[in-house]
């Protein structure tokens, strides 16, 4: 295993020679996106491996800005003529002459946000087998009813290279992992799933504290908890959202319509919003690619801006957006570190990290306590959002009534819809209890896929319309 | 022969030698042309040639596959003996084969996928993608800005070639023209719609300023939403944008893959009842220029056009080889080059009522244009919910536009309850395809 049989790796000096080549019809800047990417895959289904693959995604990107304008251009062979050939096709965007020159590459050092013990790649794959065979065994043992099990290991090495016309040259080394499981539970003729992941920058050391077993059970338990679902309810009423998962509620409601490419163009419901209030004062949110270990950690963006952790919304107040170079330079700000593509194919966009929303000072045991009449969400799915009006929406997968201050019954899986200040506007309370989700999300803008995550601690929003097939209601008359 | 079928060969051949007793491959590249103009000045111009190669090995009933997308720089040797390697990892089931060689197709009709002509250049790319945003923005003087006119081109090579003697050659041309305006409503809150247009033949598209108009028309209905009512309602799935979706769930619940692994509310539904007797669905590979053609499916095997459910009774299981051994049930030519099923171009047999007949038919209702995500769809009990945006019907006519509003039920309940059919069905839409469509009635959730 671990053949190299692919090149990788550019030397300094074609890199110089390709950036000159992209300004060479003019332009303000140019940049160079390296990227080697192996990926590894091992799916389990019917009782054992039902293939393992390998996927190698090397190529390279090269962009030039011209004023506001992008050209970009993109190859996979590494050789220099074909190199020199997007260069040249990238460098068309301009057509004023001239231009700035290449400064001297220097390259940077990096902090270390993904610290691992036991590197994924490292280890014989037949150790991640025993994971897979571990998922099985759990979830048969778990309850008799389970009929498939479906499990799933991925390990990646992603190395990029940055270089730009003004000097800058930085490598980093991304390491991904992801363990996940799905189940299916059949009783009384009634068919149910259930599934669980996590993982994120880590080597197999996670996988000692998450253990195949735990996202087993997990999955067969949301199983049999969907099997005694009663029908959701249908329209307005509070919802408590469990902590974790549900961070999804900053990735849709409000992270989107942060991100400065739709300031810029000014079609985002947030532009021109700074220093104001746009939620609750109870609410503030960072983006924060810091955190180590994270699926949504970087040590460095993929333009090459150094990482921070940015604040977002402070005790509700409006204090940054998330740029990239672009949008840094036309509103006159520095760039927060959020350029980011999903791989050397994609010219750089403003992407979250890792959003979270800082603790607050509600007990869980009061937050519940405090609805009469309500929706309990503990584990929420995927969403999405229109930044330009702010309407956004989410799934919650398991979700319970809360009646007088207590849990109750759970429902059937349904969404949530709402608009982004106008909920945030309503959180009414939010917890001590702060949690970073399982890794499991993969953001999609543009076509563009980037790993990220969120957190939250639990947050009670006081109203927001529930898409439940419940009503209580009779059928109108056409 | 081209280069890339000489390395294709030479990829198998290294395969073979690794110790596969089988293999499949497949070489895709092509090349891109990205353009976004954004009030009427060039954003962004993407250009790019690349492509990947895909090997599968079975060895002892073990699979492996690997891909790269360096085709120049790859070692045939080493690529191969990495998938050979990795299929010791495999575990061996004797579903893990290619098809019998007899199955593969023979015969290849002529599906005019491919626009010969190098039209249109760049520049004239860039003049269509800013004429589309143009008559958007001139459309209404509420529209005053915009996310781009967008104009691309790609067309593309696919070889695909098996270890028992199946050789193909696809190639294909795509031509997209698309809107996206903003407007300002009487609240000054912002709004955006857009509309799309694609086609195999760049002739064949419409002009720019048709697509502009449809863009601001879509957008102008919708300025100044309101909340929905909360309760049962009839529902208008509208044919253009949300009806096809409906058609997508059918289709993936009916498959192969998703009988056998449990995961489908249609299991044991053969020849059973899945939707309204006004319910036709065809996938059909064979339209010429069709966004979703095939001349043969993705394993090589022959596909023709067929009725998936015919006046609301299901036919057959679409699917692959290895899930029609499994469930020993017959292929049906809907497999994907490495496992899965797709259909082709999915449609569902238009009615007589226009759509403006089907909303004056409703007393008080949804017409849905628009669902936002993916929704929160259960592939085992079928029950779906949806957020999604519409126009509300008050006495069979257009009230006022909605947002923030939810629908559920199960798809038995939704396909079962179509009650009316439009004319309406435009082939243009993509892959899948569907007229207008009403259902008797809905949870709706809103105000």
């Amino acid at each position: 295993m671990n053949k190299e049989f692919a090149r990788y790796d550019l030397d300094d000096a074609l890199i110089s020679r390709l950036l000159a080549k992209a300004l060479g019809r003019g332009g303000d800047y140019a940049d160079l996106f390296l990227e080697n990417q192996v990926i590894r895959t091992l799916r389990w289904e019917e009782g054992g491996v039902k293939s393992a693959g390998t996927s190698l995604n090397q190529g390279v990107g090269i962009r030039v800005l011209a004023g506001d304008k992008t050209g970009y251009a993109y190859a996979c062979e590494l050789d220099e003529r074909t190199l020199l050939r997007a260069a040249e096709t990238a460098s068309h965007i301009a057509v004023n002459g001239g231009g700035v020159g290449v400064a001297a590459l220097q390259g940077g050092t990096l902090p270390q946000h993904y610290p691992i013990e036991r590197p994924a790649e490292e280890v014989d794959l037949n150790s991640k087998v025993v994971y897979l065979r571990r998922i099985q065994e759990a979830a048969d043992t778990a309850d008799p009813g389970v009929s498939k099990v479906l499990a799933s290991f991925m390990e990646y090495t992603r190395k990029i290279t940055v270089a730009n016309s003004e000097g800058a040259l930085y490598r980093d080394t991304q390491p991904m992992t992801r363990l996940g499981c799905q189940v299916i539970l059949e009783r009384d003729g009634k068919r149910e799933a259930g599934s669980a992941a996590d993982g994120g920058r880590v080597g197999l050391e996670f996988y000692d504290r998450v253990t195949p077993e735990s996202l087993a059970q997990e999955s067969v338990r949301m199983a049999q908890v969907q099997l005694e679902a009663i029908d959701a309810p249908a329209g307005n009423m509070p919802v408590i959202l469990g902590p974790g998962l549900s961070g999804v509620l900053l990735h849709e409601a409000v992270g989107h319509g942060l991100e400065a490419d739709f300031i810029r163009k000014r079609t985002s419901k947030f532009t021109d919003r700074l220093g104001e209030a746009v939620a609750s004062d109870l609410c503030t949110i960072v983006d924060d690619p810091t955190i180590p270990n994270d699926r949504g950690a970087i040590n460095i963006d993929d333009e090459g801006t150094p990482v921070r952790k940015t604040t977002l919304i402070e005790r509700g107040v409006l204090r940054s957006y998330m740029h990239d170079r672009i949008s840094a330079a036309q509103l006159g700000v520095e760039p927060t570190g959020n350029g980011r593509r999903d791989s050397f194919r994609s010219h750089p966009l403003p992407r979250m990290t890792c959003t979270c929303l800082l603790p607050g000072e509600s007990s869980v045991e009061e937050i519940i306590g405090s609805v009469k009449k309500g929706l309990y969400a503990r584990i929420v799915g995927s969403g999405a959002v229109d930044i330009t009006c702010g309407d956004f929406t989410f799934n919650i997968n398991e979700a319970y009534l809360i009646e007088d201050g207590k849990i109750t019954a759970p429902v059937k899986g349904a969404t949530l819809v709402g608009n982004g200040p106008e909920v945030m506007g309503r959180v009414t309370m939010v917890g001590e209890d702060f949690t970073i989700s399982p890794a499991i999300w993969t953001c999609g803008k543009r076509g563009q896929k980037v790993p990220v995550n969120h957190g939250q601690p639990h947050v009670k929003v006081s109203e927001i319309t529930v898409g439940g097939s419940s009503t209580g209601r009779s059928a109108d008359e056409r | 022969m081209s280069g890339k079928m000489n390395m294709a060969k030479a990829l198998l051949r290294a395969a073979r030698r690794a110790g596969a007793e089988e293999a499949d491959l497949m070489i895709s590249g092509g090349s891109e042309l990205g353009i976004t103009v954004r009030m009427g000045e060039l954003d962004v111009l993407e250009e790019a040639d690349a492509g990947v190669v895909v090997l599968r090995v079975f060895k002892e009933r073990r699979m492996a596959s690997i891909s790269a997308t360096n085709l120049g720089g790859l070692d045939p040797e080493l690529f191969a003996e990495e998938a050979v390697a990795l299929s010791a990892f495999g575990e061996p089931d004797e579903f893990n084969r290619l098809p019998e060689a007899e199955l593969y197709a023979t015969e290849f009709p002529e599906l005019d996928l491919v626009d010969e002509t190098t039209l249109p250049t760049t520049e004239q790319g860039v003049e269509m993608a800013r004429s589309a945003e143009a008559a958007a923005l001139d459309a209404d003087r509420r529209i005053d800005n915009s996310q781009g006119g967008l104009f691309s081109r790609n067309s593309g090579e696919g070889i695909y070639l098996t270890s028992n003697g199946f050789e193909k050659v696809r190639n294909y041309t795509h031509f997209m023209l698309t809107t996206v305006p903003v407007a300002r409503d009487s609240a000054d809150g912002l709004v955006t719609a857009y509309w799309t247009e694609g086609r195999r033949h760049s002739a064949d598209l419409p002009e720019p300023a048709e697509v502009g108009r449809r863009a601001a028309e879509r957008l102008l209905r919708m300025l100044d939403s309101r909340p929905a009512p909360t309760g049962e309602f009839p529902v208008i799935f509208e044919g253009v944008s949300t009806a096809s979706r409906l058609l997508r769930i059918l289709f993936g619940a009916a498959a192969g893959p998703a009988i056998r692994r449990r995961q489908s509310y249609l299991i044991d539904r053969l020849g059973d009842r899945v939707a309204s007797d006004l319910f036709t669905m065809v996938d059909d590979p064979h339209r010429l220029r069709g966004y979703g053609s095939r001349s043969s499916d993705g394993e090589g095997l022959p596909c023709q056009r067929r009725e998936v459910v015919t006046r609301g009774i299901l036919n057959f299981t679409p699917t692959d080889v290895e899930n029609a051994r499994r469930l020993d049930i017959p292929v049906t030519g809907h497999g994907n080059l490495g496992g899965g099923v797709s259909a082709s171009n999915l449609y569902l047999e238009p009615g007589e009522l226009t759509p403006e007949e089907i909303i004056a038919s409703v007393k008080r209702g949804l017409l849905i244009t628009k669902t936002l995500g993916n929704g929160n769809l259960n592939n085992n009990t079928g029950h779906w919910s949806q957020a999604c945006e519409g126009l509300w019907i008050e006495d069979g006519e257009i009230a006022y536009p909605v947002s923030k509003v939810t629908f559920a039920g199960s798809m038995d309940d939704i396909l079962g309850g179509i009650d009316a059919v439009g004319s309406d069905l435009d082939f243009n839409r993509g892959s899948a395809c569907s007229p207008t469509l009403r259902v008797r009635s809905l949870t709706l959730a809103g105000s």
